[in-house]
């Protein structure tokens, strides 16, 4: 405690008279636990606490505060030039920037502070960027509400509750002590109370006081005396808990009020990490995934132990599958889309994380309607043969999962009878047994040759055609009861590879003359037989694509069948669309009784919480990512190094933490391929367990260069 | 919502069990000391396109920040504590430190 003056100015003092008065001194404490401690011992004395509110009761996951302004100014910009206006986003800024260091300066003149207040030097702004479109003062309030809203939604994804402090808080009301949280920003009393709503705060704060509302602030010490009037607390009786060693220290100091000033060096070496972060990615885009991954981590009471699935679903799969939805949203916008379907089954978590990243991305909501979208190659393949027959294409794509091996496996995938084709094989001398594919002992050539005559026969093309027509009628009334015929163009998210599930869907539909544009957007395309991209059908994978030349993003193949499994829903897969007497259709799943089903049930149990991760990064993805950059272009480099980090060079408890137990292949048939001439020395680690494992852990060097060389020579 | 619950280990956990931000404020699993084994890689063998990549430079002082952050920013709040003295004098004297 020391001696000292009180300046003139203050409202119990004339101009002309200065006061001796108790300065407290303030103390200062490096931990929270600290401050708490010492803060329970001072507060039983006292009947009113306060609280800062922002590094005190709230931490925000990123350095820079003012960062959220530049998704907002892209906003305003975003409605602006939807109504003609060309004003670009920095414009924008610099305005709101120009407006709000005016009215600082201008409150400057009356009070002892410069405050500024939101909605005041806002409204000013939207209305000399509007005005000239013809906003009238009630248009202006609404577009307010709504910048207002998006920036309260960004700040609410960006505040997190330090822990320690919100339960001394808590116990602290409890014993019946009056809180106060008061708060030096341009943000009014009203929006600050949202925010600590949304954190779990409100309800056991008594009265939240900004300077935005008196301009009275904290750092002229001009708000201890205004609060100290208006709710008659003596200064004795009043305990001040912030982290400003002038606002939060001696300010209250100067009017008696003992205050404790956390400092807390753990909090300034997080933000010194974020902060370098975001400087090195405006140099260098590998950095930009990395800053916007630290944005996204959890905090304080969030970052709780989780199991190695958790995590790694949080800090691999969930980033990944986010950017990937995101360069959907993207590519719709571009492309003026009007519908997006997400197939099932993978579909299902795509649209789970579009509808958590979504309204932070784009709040001026300019995206497609979506709809999740029940298919599968199962169903869709006897389907699409009801117009131009068995292909030999689609029937190629059976022998390609090595399972497969003679037309019996043929029948299975397309849903034909085999008892009805027995009689058209055997005019090409073969039989429901004969082998066609090489990888199994039998093969012969002239299989493969009648095979392919027998694919060119139109009385078995007939056949096919006539067992195919109602799967064919029950998926186009599925298809126009979900709208695929409304629009023009649509889009399909899906997990990939081959694009087959959209090679069947553009069959089964081509025959009609509103049939829209298909857009596949894949998370990866691995290309394996060429897709026929005329006539409005094109696909593209927006993580790895074979068409483009990219080693690094091909790493993705090592593990196809995590991507699948982490994304795929817990129900079902679809068995077939049945057309009702009635014309109608019924969605027909199959049985989950058997081993495959159980096997499947156990697989969704199992990946519980790594598909719970990845929601939850989703959550934290959009706020962060509309903060670091525009767009998903510059989280490339990013991406390629999770790639390869992860699978081509994993560690092998993260192949053990995240490795599925179960996937079922619906195309794969049950048919052994004949073994290889020599056993291979050199494994994928994602497909080997045990000791193979661990030899495959010492290769994975050379398994990469034999994996790029198959890239190059086309191998995969 | 978020949780208020303290941050603490219990006991019924399994070891394995981690926080998904390490207490150096790196990614559990995809720590600084990655980055740098997989920019030496990527100087040392063909690994795919990265735009510039890291950095050396970014990589040292990222790494000294996660690793031995805590004592440095321990160090300089105590020196600012005890020579800080003069700044906290002159906010005293001066009425109108703005914001």
């Amino acid at each position: 405690m020391v001696i000292g003056f009180a300046p003139s100015g203050w409202p119990t003092a004339s101009p002309d008279w200065v006061a001796l008065v108790v300065i407290m001194k303030p103390q200062t404490f490096y931990s929270q636990k600290a401050l708490v401690d010492a803060g329970e011992k001072l507060a039983a004395d006292a009947s009113v606490v306060s609280f800062d509110m922002f590094d005190t009761l709230l931490v925000r996951r990123t350095h820079n505060p003012d960062l959220i302004k530049i998704p907002v100014a892209r906003f305003i910009s975003v409605e602006a030039r939807a109504r003609g206006l060309d004003w670009d986003w920095r414009q924008v800024q610099t305005l709101r920037d120009s407006n709000e260091s005016e009215m600082r300066a201008d409150t400057g003149r009356r009070f002892e502070d410069q405050e500024a207040c939101y909605p005041v030097f806002m409204k000013e702004t939207l209305s000399e960027i509007f005005g000239p479109a013809g906003f009238g003062n009630e248009d202006i309030d609404n577009l307010l509400q709504r910048v207002t809203d998006y920036e309260m939604a960004l700040e609410n994804a960006m505040l997190v509750p330090r822990a320690t402090i919100v339960n001394w808080l808590k116990s602290l009301r409890a014993a019946g002590k009056k809180i106060l949280v008061i708060s030096d920003i341009y943000l009014p009393a009203g929006n600050l109370r949202g925010l600590l709503a949304h954190a779990g705060i409100l309800d056991h704060v008594e009265t939240v006081i900004s300077s935005a509302d008196s301009f009275l602030a904290k750092a002229s010490g001009m708000a201890y005396h205004s609060i100290a009037a208006e709710f008659e607390i003596k200064a004795g009786d009043w305990l001040h808990v912030g982290d400003n060693p002038v606002s939060d220290g001696f300010r209250p100091g100067e009017v008696g009020i003992r205050s404790l000033v956390l400092q807390d060096p753990e909090e300034f070496r997080r933000r010194a990490i974020a902060a370098r972060q975001y400087f090195y990615s405006n140099r260098r885009s590998f950095w930009k995934g990395r800053a916007l991954q630290q944005m996204m981590a959890p905090l304080e009471a969030e970052n709780l132990p989780r199991s190695p699935m958790y995590v790694e679903g949080y800090n691999f799969l969930g980033p990944l599958i986010c950017m990937y939805v995101h360069r959907v949203a993207e590519l719709c916008r571009e492309r003026k889309i009007g519908k997006l379907f997400f197939l099932s089954r993978e579909g299902w978590m795509f649209k789970q994380v579009w509808e958590k990243i979504t309204p932070l991305l784009y709040p001026d909501r300019n995206l497609p309607q979506i709809e999740y979208l029940y298919v599968s190659r199962q169903a869709l393949a006897g389907a699409s043969c009801a117009w131009e027959g068995l292909t030999q294409e689609k029937a190629d794509i059976v022998f390609l999962p090595q399972g497969n091996c003679c037309f019996r496996d043929v029948c299975r995938v397309f849903r034909l009878d085999p008892g009805s084709m027995e009689s058209h094989l055997q005019r090409y001398e073969l039989t429901l047994d004969s082998i066609l594919t090489p990888a199994h002992l039998g093969f012969s050539v002239d299989n493969r040759r009648n095979f392919e005559r027998l694919i060119r026969d139109q009385r078995f093309q007939q056949e096919v055609r006539s067992q195919s027509e109602n799967a064919s009628r029950g998926l186009i009334a599925y298809l126009e009861s979900v709208g695929l015929f409304d629009y023009p163009e649509v889009a399909l998210a899906d997990v990939g590879w081959l694009g087959t599930i959209q090679r069947f869907l553009h069959s089964a539909i081509k025959h009609r003359p509103d049939k829209p544009v298909l857009n596949g957007m894949l998370l990866g395309a691995s290309r394996g037989i060429p897709f026929p991209t005329d006539n409005g059908n094109f696909i593209e994978g927006l993580l790895f694509d074979r068409d483009r030349f990219d080693f690094a993003s091909s790493a993705i193949l090592y593990a196809r069948d995590l991507f699948e499994e982490a994304c795929r829903a817990p129900y079902p897969t679809l068995n077939a669309y049945v057309l009702k007497d009635d014309g109608n259709f019924e969605l027909q799943f199959r049985q989950m009784d058997d081993a495959i089903g159980q096997g499947e049930q156990r697989q969704d149990r199992y990946y519980a919480d790594l598909q719970q991760a990845v929601l939850d990064a989703a959550g934290r993805y959009a706020a962060a990512s509309v903060l670091v950059t525009e767009g998903t272009a510059a989280y490339r480099p990013w991406i390629n190094y999770l790639m390869v980090s992860k699978l081509a060079f994993p560690r092998r408890r993260e192949i053990n933490a995240i490795q599925h137990i179960h996937h079922l292949d619906d195309f794969h048939g049950s048919n052994k391929p004949r073994r290889a001439r020599r056993p291979k020395l050199i494994h994928n680690p994602w497909e080997v367990s045990g000791w193979k494992q661990r030899f495959a852990m010492l290769t994975r060097g050379s398994l990469f260069r034999k994996h790029l060389k198959a890239m190059i020579n086309g191998d995969k | 919502m978020t949780e208020q619950a303290e941050p603490t280990r219990s006991d019924s956990l399994p070891p394995d069990y981690k926080p998904v931000t390490t207490a150096s404020y790196d990614l559990c699993g995809n720590t600084i000391g990655r980055q740098f084994c997989h920019w030496v890689r990527m100087k040392t063998r063909i690994m795919g396109k990265y735009d510039t990549g890291p950095g050396a430079v970014c990589l040292a002082k990222l790494g000294v920040l996660h690793c031995i952050g805590a004592p440095l920013f321990r160090l300089r709040i105590w020196l600012r504590s005890q020579y800080g003295l003069k700044a906290r004098l002159r906010a005293l004297i001066n009425k109108r430190p703005g914001r």
